[in-house]
């Protein structure tokens, strides 16, 4: 996934990926719904947001990482860019947490 | 044959529906089979009746328990025909079996430079802890390739060991992806020329084939109990006994001692120098009661019975458009089970749809990446079949297939 954040706003997202349909669709309406957005915003996306925009709320164990990944993967590119390009360790230690109770 | 409907009744969660009203076809048990009623009870019978801990009290139910825990090591002996009842050792599964070679006899034997050879379709138990190994000792770890057949380049073999640095080749002795039997009689006669100790994993084929140790002439010996109708949580090293004897302990602990002192301890007699601490003993003596069940059908009666619906299987496989089928397509060549891909539709949805039917298959990597690399593909779906399957099932899974296509419009 690649974000191109210019004043503090998403300019512009995309995705490559190969996987089964509920991992393609969940990227391709992530890479959607932060288009445009402010940082910030992006930051807050939670599980729910993600689940409540597919329309998939009853994924077992097994399916629901597929719907999870994508955000998995933006919130791991938040984390290095807020570590390394921002310096801001403390947000950046939040968003690595967040990342890695996605499931 | 078999007769299929006596063992299907005795295998109680084949009576259950899915999904609201689907009857369960089991097509996963490559991954963990079934148990029959026989097995169940024989461990819930242990928590009822003599529920105790084994090896040291003197009372009755002590005595029960202990006895029942060691008659599975006579039936596990007999089961692979090995030469001594103090070669079995009781673990986890076959991933402990491995990792207790890796690092007790490993660390003992490999040295920098020295190579360790296994094979491109091996599960990832067969493959890491030899990474381990290989990297804390300065060795080097090589594999023997999969041709397109999906059947190992034994020529490789050679090569390494021409080098005189090999001190181990390990393999599965049947793909847990690709269903190839290997020729491991081959593998250890060429290894056996130049010396070189052989671990063979048995997890899928101790299930499917008669296998006999004696016959077989390998050094290791590793097997699971849950996929051959016993619980999780047991497994199998058998290994040569003048090989345990000079082995270090893996586990340090109750019941592996002889006597203990402050700063020296010495080990207990084989095979209970290597399960340190109360073992499993339940699931142990219901892995006795799976071993009676498998004997009492006769391991050559299972292999007919699989040959059979593998047969049936590729056949009907081959003639839906679109798939492609890995591994060798002659029944006799390959165990009871089938990876392919459907046009470009990723195996987690169509396992997905087909588990709508109530048909359980598996769908990913199988725990078998540094094959998914050599066959280039990211995921296949995989069926397996075992003694309780029957054509109609096939039929089926089949049928589901078709259903897959129309939903994908391929």
């Amino acid at each position: 996934m690649h974000l191109n954040i210019k004043d503090n706003k998403v300019v512009d997202v995309k995705f490559t990926g190969k996987g089964c349909a509920i991992s393609q669709a969940s990227a391709s309406m992530l890479t959607e719904l932060i288009m445009g957005k402010d940082f910030e915003a992006v930051k807050k996306l939670s599980k729910e947001d993600i689940l409540d925009n597919l329309g998939l709320h009853d994924l077992g164990p097994a399916r629901i990482k597929c719907a999870l990944l994508s955000l998995k993967v933006l919130k791991s590119g938040l984390y290095s860019y807020l570590s390394e390009k921002l310096k801001d360790t403390a947000s950046a230690d939040k968003i690595k947490e967040e990342a890695s109770g996605l499931y | 044959m078999i007769n299929i409907e006596n063992i299907r009744n005795d295998f109680p969660i084949l009576k259950r529906k899915v999904h609201k009203d689907k009857t369960l076809v089991y097509f996963d048990n490559a991954a963990t089979t079934q148990k029959p009623i026989q097995v169940i009870d024989a461990i819930s019978n242990y928590y009822l009746t003599y529920n105790s801990n084994i090896h040291r009290a003197v009372h009755e139910l002590a005595e029960e328990a202990t006895a029942a825990y060691e008659s599975t090591r006579d039936k596990v002996a007999k089961f692979i025909n090995a030469k001594n009842r103090e070669e079995i050792v009781f673990v986890r599964g076959t991933t402990e079996a491995i990792n207790l070679v890796a690092y007790t006899w490993g660390r003992q034997n490999v040295d920098k430079d020295d190579i360790v050879v296994t094979t491109e379709y091996e599960h990832h138990s067969n493959i890491v802890p030899w990474q381990l190994l290989t990297q804390e000792k300065g060795a080097k770890l090589e594999y023997i390739g999969v041709d397109d057949n999906g059947e190992l380049l034994l020529d490789q073999l050679d090569k390494y060991l021409e080098t005189g640095r090999v001190k181990l080749v390990t393999f599965s002795q049947m793909s847990n992806v690709l269903g190839t039997i290997t020729n491991s009689e081959e593998i250890i006669r060429r290894c056996k020329k130049k010396g070189v100790r052989v671990l063979v994993d048995g997890a899928q084929s101790v299930p499917h084939l008669k296998v006999d140790l004696q016959k077989l002439d390998c050094d290791f010996f590793a097997f699971s109990a849950h996929k051959m109708l016993g619980p999780t949580g047991v497994g199998v090293l058998w290994a040569r006994k003048e090989l345990l004897e000079n082995m270090i302990p893996f586990n340090g602990g109750g019941d592996m001692i002889r006597e203990v002192h402050k700063y020296e301890t010495s080990w207990n007699d084989l095979p209970y120098k290597f399960e340190a601490g109360t073992p499993n003993i339940a699931d142990v003596i219901g892995f006795g009661a799976a071993i009676d069940y498998l004997e009492k059908i006769g391991m050559d009666k299972v292999r007919e019975h699989e040959v059979d619906i593998t047969k049936y299987a590729l056949d009907k496989l081959s003639q839906v458009k679109g798939i492609k089928i890995y591994g060798p397509m002659d029944a006799q060549k390959r165990g009871a089970v089938i990876s392919f891909n459907l046009g470009d539709i990723h195996p987690h949805d169509l396992a997905t749809i087909i588990d709508e039917e109530g048909i359980a298959i598996r769908s990913g990597h199988h725990c078998a990446q540094v094959l998914m690399e050599r066959l280039d593909v990211s995921a296949t779906s995989r069926a397996s079949f075992y003694i309780y399957n029957t054509k109609d099932e096939v039929d089926a899974f089949i049928k589901s297939l078709y259903r897959a296509k129309e939903l994908f419009r391929i």
